[in-house]
């Protein structure tokens, strides 16, 4: 096979160069379809005319999905939930990693089992919904935020990158006087940036997408985050607020009342925030998984 | 661990101890509220099943109701659904573990190869993509492009002569559909993973293999996948670990009237039977099934790989 060796040599790197082009289309394709349906004209899509770019160019999709309240509500909710949800995530997180970074905290490691323990084995979502209800969170932005706010898994990544900053710097400001807290903010985060620009990202995707925890404890449709409303039009095809609790049944019942453009646009206005911010924060992507990737 | 790794506070008395503690308070202060979160929000859920055991209602509460014993564990184990249920669940994670987790090892690979960094930069960008896009619009791009009217799979079918395929409500195509937008969504993601084991490969060993006459195949074979096999080792156990922990959100949005037979998971079956019908204790005591059994090999998986291979999670 590897006779002629960069003949063999030449052909592997063709093969190989087509199978990644093929990959990356298949990867950006949907995306790219859905973005020409959106502002295509209506008749366009069912005549099956749209495959790359739009066809009949057309804003009427988008016009119906400004003008929805439902989805300007969501949308507002969800913006709220993101920013309050990442605020409290990052500092419950921190507040986990930090001291459990210090070799010299007492019963470091039993705390540390004892948070590891919460990934491995937990109630269950029956037991978890009772005290969350029995706190009084539910039906408000605290079901969401709260309880999740300490992430045991991005903790291990920023303990790490704690104890990679050199012990000097702690020691010199200790000297100088400085307490734990102070220590932490003016010396420990501010070194840390790139970690924690991840950590925003990841943990503002993750409210931004979020659909089954909203689900589960907000009760209120005027409470409910883009995703369920985004499901509602979308999967079952209305515009009204109705309960989408009743299970997945409606998926396909009456597929045809919201046109295919419409739902296209929804999903892209859903979409772009993420897709704007997302260039930006590439590098600190990558960077945050492969400094969970060395700690394994 | 070397000495240096060893806690201090192991080899300490009492008064310096007391004395460390009182130093470091500030730590102490801020550990209380993740402690407090996870006490209230972690480990009270946990007491909280006993209510499997129990015939739970609102007015007596978690404790006041009355005891059942295995009841509800009863009741699913020998309920028709049960063989269902069970069986679909294993069934996506069993292919997943099949189909989906070679791929961001392929395409780690595959990356790797390229020459041009710049081509190489294009391909990953594209690959991450997904991974941001949510399983809401996952699952709602795929209906569209699916779509049995509309979509652009349906048309190529029909324009080969075949005939259109309702994707969405066809019982059978459930799992592959499952796996298939799980690739999509994840694979990109997963290979960072590899790629950055990948760097710690020694250039030296390629520079041998090729004065020895090594092609790009062997090399591959006898340098690139033993230099990465320690990750594909720890990410195996986790997949092993979690085996049963399907994620429920995705098949809860794809599920429909038509395809349930093959949609149902333990997963969905809690959040229905719990949320939906309010059968807290019967939905309880069936996440608990399922959440004791990963339990069971979580420890088993990570017991095995600790003997053989002496990699372990914890």
């Amino acid at each position: 096979m590897v006779e002629t060796k960069s003949m063999g040599d030449r052909v592997f790197s063709f093969c190989n160069g087509l199978f990644l082009t093929l990959l990356a289309i298949i990867f950006v394709y949907p995306l790219i379809y859905i973005l020409s349906i959106s502002f295509s004209g209506t008749m366009a899509v069912l005549n099956r005319e749209v495959f790359l770019w739009p066809v009949d160019f057309s804003l009427e999709a988008y016009k119906t999905v400004f003008e929805s309240e439902a989805i300007g509500r969501a949308y507002l909710n969800t913006i709220y939930y993101t920013i309050v949800g990442t605020a409290f995530e990052l500092v419950g997180t921190t507040l986990l990693a930090y001291p459990l970074s210090k070799k010299r905290l007492l019963g470091r490691r039993t705390f540390s089992f004892l948070f590891y323990f919460t990934n491995i084995f937990n109630g269950g979502m029956i037991p978890t919904y009772l005290v969350v209800k029995n706190v009084g969170f539910v039906n408000s932005i605290w079901s969401l935020v709260i309880p999740g706010c300490i992430s045991v898994y991005y903790a291990i990544i920023l303990r790490t990158n704690f104890e990679n900053v050199p012990q000097e710097l702690e020691e010199a400001a200790k000297i100088d006087g400085m307490g734990n807290w102070r220590i932490l903010l003016t010396i420990y985060i501010p070194l840390s940036k790139a970690i924690y620009a991840a950590l925003t990202l990841f943990f503002a995707i993750g409210f931004w997408n979020a659909y089954m925890q909203p689900l589960i404890y907000l009760n209120d449709t005027a409470k409910y985050p883009l995703q369920i409303v985004l499901r509602n039009i979308v999967i079952s095809g209305s515009l009204n607020d109705l309960s989408n609790s009743a299970v997945g049944s409606g998926a396909f019942t009456d597929m045809r009342t919201i046109g295919e453009t419409m739902k296209s646009a929804a999903i892209i206005v859903v979409m772009v925030p993420v897709m704007c911010i997302y260039p930006f924060v590439q590098k600190y992507f990558v960077k945050g998984v492969m400094i969970g990737a060395v700690k394994g | 661990m070397d000495a240096k790794t060893v806690p201090e506070s192991k080899r300490l008395s009492r008064k310096s101890r007391w004395k460390l503690f009182k130093n470091d308070i500030g730590l102490y202060v801020m550990l209380a509220f993740p402690l407090l979160i996870a006490l209230v929000f972690r480990y009270i859920p946990i007491g909280a099943l006993i209510i499997s055991f129990k015939n739970y209602n609102f007015v007596q509460g978690v404790f006041g109701s009355p005891w059942v014993g295995l009841k509800w564990f009863e009741k699913f184990l020998t309920s028709a659904k049960f063989g269902q249920i069970f069986w679909n669940t294993l069934k996506i994670s069993l292919y997943s573990l099949i189909f989906s987790f070679p791929c961001p090892i392929i395409l780690a690979l595959s990356l790797n190869e390229l020459r041009s960094e710049k081509f190489k930069r294009v391909v990953q960008t594209a690959s991450y993509l997904p991974y941001f896009v949510s399983t809401v619009i996952v699952i709602g791009m795929m209906n569209q492009l699916l779509s049995p009217t509309t979509g652009i799979i349906n048309m190529i079918i029909t324009a080969l002569g075949g005939e259109a395929v309702n994707f969405i409500t066809e019982p059978r195509w459930f799992v592959s559909l499952y796996i298939i937008s799980g690739i999509w969504s994840g694979v990109g993601y997963s290979s960072i993973l590899y790629l950055s084991a990948l760097t710690t490969i020694s250039q030296e060993l390629y520079e041998a293999a090729v004065v020895d006459g090594a092609g790009r195949w062997k090399k591959m074979w006898y340098i690139t996948l033993p230099g990465i096999l320690p990750t594909i080792l720890i990410l195996l156990l986790m997949n092993l670990g979690t085996l049963l922990n399907v994620g429920y959100e995705k098949a809860y949005l794809m599920q429909n009237d038509l395809n349930i037979k093959t949609s149902e998971i333990i997963g969905t079956y809690v959040y229905k039977q719990g949320l939906i019908q309010l059968n807290y204790s019967y939905s309880s005591a069936v996440g608990m099934f399922q959440s004791v059994l990963n339990l069971i090999l979580v420890t088993l998986f990570n017991t095995i790989s600790k003997k053989t291979a002496d990699i372990s999670l914890w």
